[in-house]
């Protein structure tokens, strides 16, 4: 697990929390979304799902990974993002019962998708030793920005959705992501995402707490 | 030809398990926790008996309560309910 560090120094890493089938979507397409703008950037990316357990039941906590680094990218065989610079909450009550900040490294930033006031959401962070280690915390009222994409339990999920990358919430969150921590550009999440007035208003709207 | 049936064990029966795995702890996968109105509440017990995970404690002294480490937020306890005594509250309302 240090290996990589030694590797990818300049690699970093975004791990997305979400909830199972209801929010998967929104929170591949954050990953997916910064790791394709980062790659309009020149660097270079990977994004992908959680391969270490089954998640797909309905509101299990689930994650979404993208790694961004100017050098390329040799952590080929690490399923997880062990030592995430960016948390990002899809759901705000994953901040509470889950170990978010697990391995963080120094100077992270946490983006919850929250209506609610972000000091009453920080007493929830866990494992509490690593709470110092946060650099910011940023508040995004996604849900309100874009409409999530509808999931139908008949079955069928997957086969109907042809929706766009970045048409619902996961744009709004890429935007607040990008400004919270600077990872990517505002005119490369633009130029990719479908929905492009929920990223503008996403990178307007983000309120942002440095602790 | 009772007597043979008899001897044939029950199928699929499992000894209960006598300790915790804590991969598969349930409890965070709630946003929405139940919460009874004791007022309303008639203790028909259509919860306990409705809940998958049997998550619904009844005592005669207490009434309903809730295992909220296994609890997953599904809704069925107040979807049953037959006086809509079992409300769903945001999990973030509570700070325990």
């Amino acid at each position: 697990m240090t290996l990589a560090v030694a590797v990818d120094a300049k690699m970093q890493e975004v791990t997305v929390w979400t909830r199972g089938v209801t929010l998967a979507k929104e929170a591949r397409d954050t990953a997916t979304l910064l790791a394709k703008a980062g790659k309009l950037e020149g660097k270079f990316n990977q994004s992908f799902d959680n391969y270490v357990d089954l998640p797909d039941r309905i509101n299990v906590p689930v994650k979404s990974y993208a790694r961004i680094s100017p050098e390329p990218i040799e952590t080929f065989y690490e399923y997880e993002n062990y030592r995430p610079d960016v948390i990002v909450l899809a759901e705000e009550t994953l901040v509470k019962g889950n170990d978010i900040l697990k391995g963080c490294k120094d100077g992270c930033v946490v983006v919850i998708n929250t209506k609610r006031d972000i000091n009453n959401l920080i007493k929830y962070m866990s494992p509490k030793e690593n709470v110092s280690k946060v650099k910011a915390v940023a508040a995004i009222d996604a849900d309100a920005l874009g409409a999530g994409v509808f999931h139908t339990f008949d079955g069928t999920e997957g086969c109907i959705d042809d929706t766009k990358i970045g048409a619902g919430v996961g744009a709004a969150m890429a935007a607040a992501v990008a400004k919270a921590s600077g990872i990517v550009k505002l005119e490369s999440l633009l130029e990719i995402a479908d929905n492009k007035k929920a990223v503008q208003q996403g990178w307007d709207a983000v309120q942002l707490v440095n602790l | 030809m009772a007597k043979v049936y008899k001897q044939v064990p029950f199928a699929a029966i499992v000894p209960s398990p006598q300790t915790e795995n804590e991969g598969m702890i349930t409890g965070n996968w709630r946003f929405l926790r139940p919460v009874v109105d004791k007022e309303q509440c008639t203790e028909c017990k259509t919860c306990y008996i409705y809940c998958p995970d049997a998550c619904v404690n009844y005592s005669k002294d207490e009434g309903i309560s809730f295992n909220l480490k296994y609890c997953k937020g599904c809704g069925v306890c107040s979807n049953v309910c037959p006086v809509g005594a079992v409300s769903r509250v945001p999990e973030l309302d509570f700070d325990d």
